[in-house]
């Protein structure tokens, strides 16, 4: 029987922002690449708390890595927020989410 | 002292900022501006040159302008008897030149915007005068470079356009190898002050060869400023400018910023690179002298003898080279200031009375329609073709006299481009002054206001006495007799022989082939037109510098156009086939728009950072 | 009561807290609020508080440079246990920022009327944007940093589609959003690896606080090789080279900056690259100083590249907008020279001409902005070169102001930006980067290639309606442009010319 390691959790993490990447990489669905991004957000937020965790000692609690992944995710929902609102204002000029039908800016 | 110097330098900035500011729609307002400044200027510079307020010794001033790490640059006057001499001829003939430019300008529009760029011309090149240090020079020669094409293009016609450009073009080819050369000799030298760099230079030995190079780049500064070969063929385009301005900017000052520089970094020239510049300015003088023979308007006339003469001034210098060479060239450069003003004032003040008709065989007897006008160029033409007591007599002896010690080959060629001289300044006496009027405008032709005529009279007073150093103050005397060699008495007596038989001998060639009274042809065009065929059009340099940007600039541009095309559109857009790979993939479709295509471009990024720091890449 | 309030509450706050070190940024979110406050409450047909908002900005920009200078240079002071530093350097990119978001408003007014939307929550978001730059300037810690950056970025996003009706607008902003999004994910997940990293007390030289500046400098010097630092390394510097728009993070900026409405526009190249900028020379002189060695090619590299991508991209656009954005990116790689001087020499004074050419861009961009504000048409997202044809002409002044911005970016004497360039170019040459500054110079002369041509146009390119002025049966439209507008932009010309002859106060 193995406990989960550190490794584990940044194995994870990894997988997770891997994952975002190749999404946002591949997806022709704005509303997708948004949930990637969220998914590299919170992969990054897995692995902060995982550090936080493990690499703590009564000298150095390390809560500070606790305390960020706040901020992320509240900023992260602000992001999305934001995003959803452009997506919806530009679905009823456009009627479309998809990425391939966004290329009136080029050149 | 360091107050003086500095009204001097700011006076005319300040008329410029006054006329910017009230006079745009003021001419005379702005005219009285730009006089009274340009009269301040002169005035002080008589308080120092002759009212006592200099002692003649080398006064250097500098203040911090900034600091750079361990690079510092300052701003500060760096006066010495070279300077006094320039300074005395930029405010006083400049002063009268703004005199004249008021009679003349009288019918211009923009009277306004034609002083504000005298205005800022003089304090450009007052700036260049008491420059302490080269980077300063540079940044008074860039302005120089910025008034002159303002003026050049004042009429904005087509034609004044485009010599504007292209004085600015071919100026600025000069000026990137004088920036490259200041930026080596702060390499080496570590400074570009002038009063170190003598210092600098005997500290520090270097390598002849760099030296060379940095002389010879200094020098492209001198060849795009003082028009020489090849980079002469702004001057004669130039004079589609106002008739004062090229008397100002293109014959007595701006034109001789270029030997002037020469005179400032003298020490910097070794024999090699010496010995180039006498090529070059020998080239100068020679071929603009035959080129002058072609031309029918009177201000290319003049301009190609302009170019002529400063190739004389280069090759004065190029000849002794040190502070020989800087006064003998600087001596020149007085009495040329004189004369060649007067000529294309006295040429202006002919234009201004035919309505701006600058053919002179369409003119013609002007002498007796304006006598004061016709003597004084007169007294300017026998200046310049070397008649001797006048003043171009005692300059360009003392040319020939170092000539005749250093080079044989050189001197011989002066010779002939003497008497070349001679003969086409002959030219227009001849054609354009004597004889019969050859048009209505020239019959209707009348003297000029008593204020143009006020400033003819005085350069021709100039031209005729600038030559006599005993009447120069006493700093600039010393100053020139110290340093230009004195000829024995035998040499005396045929030196005296030889301008007298160049001088009157080219005048009675140019009577005996020119003098046609009511013919309106050229007769060296009829009797050899191959020759003037090629005079007129000056030996094809500009039809070679158009070709060469029509065959190769433009080439070039196309080809550019093409690989643009090749690498933007057909590579990273369409080219599928040939680049593989991710970042293929991505540049592939890079500007189509679409986000996706974007995100590659951060992939490739990540991945590149990655393998970067991690030394894999 | 409430003095017991306060006390429990200063007692809770750990050492060092000091709340009005950060005072400027608190009045700019209150004032952020009362406007949006107001904005609901306002009966219709009353005046909104835009005027106020312009004036409390350039007040405020005013009284940090004043404060820059009560500073004695050299102090610093640390508040909120080593989050934020300030010193004379900070306070004035305060005063930066500050005055970039009283531009940004100043040219919304002139733009946002003609487009027909309300300027009130634009104004909110410029200060709420302008808050989150100004804590920017400040922080030496990637906690405070990452949040303070997504306040700008987040109201960023809402600037770039704020024109609602415009699906280039619309476009822009979702394009800059998951653009944007992808790079704080990238930049997060470089602060993960540097905090697991320095956090592991294995390792020599563990931080108690790994999110510190300070403390992450002695933990990377002592440990170079380590991978997670290296990676790290590398992940935040991609979040930082998207702000500051350098290859291969530049993509985005054509279509942003054309979709953009102008005003934002201009805060997106300046204030937001400023930021970028500022963060850059922390970051790279502070914490990842010892990867010197292994970031200085990185860096030079890619100052190339984007000196290359920027100028050749430029060439032959014939969108205004696209141009500066494209240009914009050269200048970015000169920048990025200067930055390479300062890790190559570790001294200050590069630093200080970084920031110098930021100022002189400022004001050049600003102004060239400006004029485009003034011109835009209906669509703002398509200004062309066309639309400048005959300019000096139709209003000389406009012209004018254009022509010495345009100088000043090309870097040509007397103005601003060509004592600018000189000094970067001096801290390349005195840090023996050869060939970055040979690049640079070559950049130099493409641009004058474009900045020039686009003068050309304005002065010599006859207007389409030219003809029919000169038969006098058509005016020429003329061209409104409010007083204040033009008063400001004359300010901005002329500080460019000024700077041109005298930055002797520059301790360089």
């Amino acid at each position: 029987m193995h406990a989960i390691a550190l490794n584990h959790y940044l194995i994870v993490a990894a997988l997770l922002f891997a994952t975002g990447f190749a999404g946002v990489l591949v997806r022709r669905n704005l509303i997708i690449v948004l949930m990637c991004l969220e998914l590299m957000l919170n992969a990054a937020n897995i692995a902060l708390v995982a550090f936080a965790r493990f690499n703590a000692t009564p000298e150095h609690p390390l809560m500070d890595g606790n305390a960020f992944v706040f901020f992320v995710i509240t900023v992260a929902a602000a992001e999305v927020a934001v995003g959803l609102a452009i997506v919806v204002a530009l679905y009823r000029r456009r009627s479309t989410v998809m990425t391939d039908d966004l290329t009136a800016l080029k050149k | 002292m360091t107050r003086t110097l500095l009204t001097i330098l700011l006076s005319p900035l300040c008329a410029a900022a006054l006329i910017a500011l009230f006079g745009r729609r003021r001419g005379r307002l702005s005219a009285a501006i730009s006089v009274a400044s340009a009269g301040l200027q002169a005035a002080l510079t008589l308080f120092l040159l002759v009212g006592g307020g200099w002692d003649g010794s080398t006064f250097r001033d500098t203040a911090t302008w900034l600091t750079l790490g361990e690079l510092q640059i300052d701003l500060g006057f760096y006066f010495n008897q070279m300077s006094a001499l320039l300074l005395g001829v930029v405010t006083i003939v400049g002063f009268l030149i703004h005199v004249f430019a008021v009679g003349y300008s009288d019918d211009d529009k923009a009277r306004g915007r034609f002083f504000g760029g005298l205005s800022i011309f003089m304090f450009s090149m007052t700036g260049i005068v008491l420059s302490e240090n080269l980077f300063m020079l540079f940044i008074f020669w860039e302005l120089v470079g910025f008034s002159s094409y303002m003026l050049i293009g004042h009429y904005l016609t087509d034609v004044a356009s485009a010599a504007a450009k292209k004085a600015f073009i071919v100026n600025r080819v000069g000026d990137f190898g004088f920036l490259l050369g200041i930026i080596w000799c702060f390499w080496q030298f570590g400074t570009v002050s002038l009063a170190e760099l003598p210092q600098a230079l005997s500290a520090s030995p270097v390598a002849a060869c760099t030296l060379t190079f940095i002389g010879l780049l200094l020098f492209c500064g001198v060849m795009g400023k003082s028009a020489q070969m090849p980079l002469h063929v702004w001057l004669p385009d130039a004079m589609a400018g106002p008739t004062p301005v090229s008397a100002l900017i293109h014959a007595a000052t701006m034109v001789a910023a270029g030997v002037y520089l020469l005179g400032r970094v003298a020490f910097i020239f070794n024999p090699q690179a010496l010995s180039v510049i006498l090529a070059v300015g020998l080239a100068t003088a020679f071929l603009s002298a035959l080129f002058a023979f072609g031309q029918t308007d009177i201000k290319k006339i003049l301009a190609y003898s302009t170019l002529s003469q400063l190739g004389f001034m280069v090759v004065a210098f190029a000849l002794a080279g040190g502070s020989e060479g800087a006064a003998t060239s600087q001596f020149h450069l007085t009495t040329h200031a004189f004369f060649k003003a007067l000529l294309f004032l006295g040429a202006g003040s002919v234009i201004h009375a035919c309505h701006h008709e600058q053919d002179i065989y369409k003119m013609g007897g002007l002498w007796k329609k304006m006598p004061v006008t016709f003597v004084t160029f007169l007294l300017a033409t026998l200046a310049i073709a070397g008649v001797p007591y006048l003043s171009g007599f005692f300059s360009k002896d003392a040319i020939l006299l170092l000539a005749k010690h250093a080079n044989p080959a050189a001197f011989w060629l002066l010779v002939v481009t003497s008497f070349l001289t001679a003969t086409y300044m002959g030219r227009i006496i001849f054609v354009a002054f004597l004889g019969k009027a050859r048009s209505h405008a020239v019959e209707a032709a009348h003297e000029s206001r008593p204020d143009m005529l006020f400033a003819l009279v005085i350069l021709a007073i100039g031209a005729v006495l600038a030559g006599y150093t005993g009447l120069y103050p006493h700093a600039l005397a010393s100053y020139l007799e110290a340093n230009i060699a004195e000829p024995t008495h035998a040499e005396h007596a045929s030196m005296l022989l030889i301008s007298a038989i160049l001088s009157l001998g080219g005048l009675l060639a140019a009577f005996f082939i020119y003098y046609r009274p009511g013919k309106n042809t050229d007769t060296f065009e009829k009797a050899a037109p191959g020759v003037y065929g090629v005079l007129r059009e000056k030996l094809w340099f500009d039809n070679l510098y158009d070709w060469y940007v029509r065959a190769v600039q433009q080439r070039v541009a196309n080809l550019v156009a093409i690989l643009e095309l090749v690498v933007i559109q057909g590579v990273l857009v369409r080219g599928s086939g040939g680049v593989a790979g991710l970042i293929g993939l991505a540049a592939r479709r890079a500007h189509t728009g679409s986000l996706n295509t974007y995100f590659y471009w951060f992939a490739a990024g990540v991945l590149a950072f990655w393998l970067t720091t991690s030394g894999i890449l | 009561m409430l003095t017991q309030a306060a006390e429990t509450f200063r007692s809770l706050a750990p050492n060092g807290v000091d709340w009005s070190s950060i005072a400027p940024e608190i009045a700019l979110g209150v004032w952020a609020l009362y406007v949006l406050l107001r904005e609901a409450f306002r009966k219709p047909g009353s005046r909104g508080a835009a005027t106020f908002t312009t004036i409390f900005l350039l007040l405020f920009s005013l009284l940090c440079v004043r404060n820059a200078f009560a500073i004695p240079a050299g102090a610093s002071a640390s508040f909120f246990g080593g989050m934020i530093e300030q010193s004379r350097t900070t306070e004035l990119l305060r005063a930066f920022f500050l005055f970039s978001g009283f531009l940004t408003t100043l040219l919304g007014g002139t733009l946002l009327k003609k487009q027909g939307v309300p300027q009130a929550e634009f104004d909110v978001l410029i200060l709420l944007a302008t808050a989150g730059l100004m804590l920017l300037a400040q922080v030496r810690d990637f906690i405070l940093l990452f949040v303070a950056l997504e306040t700008m970025s987040i109201s960023m996003y809402v600037l770039v589609a704020y024109i609602r009706h415009s699906a280039s607008s619309l476009e822009a902003g979702i394009k800059y959003l998951t653009q944007s999004g992808l790079s704080s994910a990238l930049l997060l997940a470089g602060i993960a690896l540097l905090f697991g990293a320095a956090g592991n007390t294995a390792l020599p030289g563990a931080c108690a606080d790994p999110f510190s500046f300070r403390e992450l400098r002695v933990f990377i010097f002592l440990n170079q090789g380590n991978a997670f630092v290296l990676g790290g390394a590398a992940l935040v510097l991609c979040g930082l080279f998207f702000k500051i728009a350098a290859v291969p993070f530049q993509i985005w900026v054509g279509d942003v900056y054309q979709g953009a409405p102008t005003p934002v526009t201009a805060y997106l190249g300046v204030a937001s690259k400023a930021a970028g900028f500022v963060l850059l020379v922390n970051v790279v002189t502070g914490p990842l100083l010892p990867l010197r060695g292994v970031l200085l090619p990185l860096l030079s590299a890619v100052a190339i590249l984007t000196i290359l991508f920027g100028n050749l991209a430029a060439l032959g656009q014939q969108n205004v907008k696209r141009l500066m954005g494209l240009s914009g990116i050269a200048h970015a790689g000169y920048l990025l020279m200067g930055v390479c001087a300062a890790m190559a020499l570790n001294v200050d004074w590069p630093i200080v001409a970084v920031y110098f050419y930021l100022f002189t861009y400022l004001l050049a961009s600003y102004a060239i902005f400006g004029v485009m504000s003034v011109l835009s048409g209906e669509d703002d997202s398509a200004q062309t070169l066309n639309d400048y044809a005959g300019l000096m002409k139709r209003d000389s002044f406009l012209g004018g102001i254009l022509a010495v911005s345009l100088g000043s970016l090309a870097g040509i004497p007397p103005m601003a930006g060509f004592v600018a360039k000189l000094f970067l170019f001096i801290a390349a040459f005195t840090a023996h980067l050869y060939w970055l500054a040979a690049v640079g110079l070559f950049g130099v002369v493409v641009s004058i290639y474009y900045y020039f041509n686009w003068m050309r146009v304005a002065v010599f390119v006859p207007c389409k309606t030219e003809d029919e002025v000169e038969a006098g049966t058509l005016k020429a439209a003329p061209i409104a442009s409010g007083f204040w507008l033009r008063t400001v932009l004359t300010t901005l010309a002329l500080i460019t010319v000024c700077l041109g002859f005298w930055q002797g106060f520059l301790a360089l």
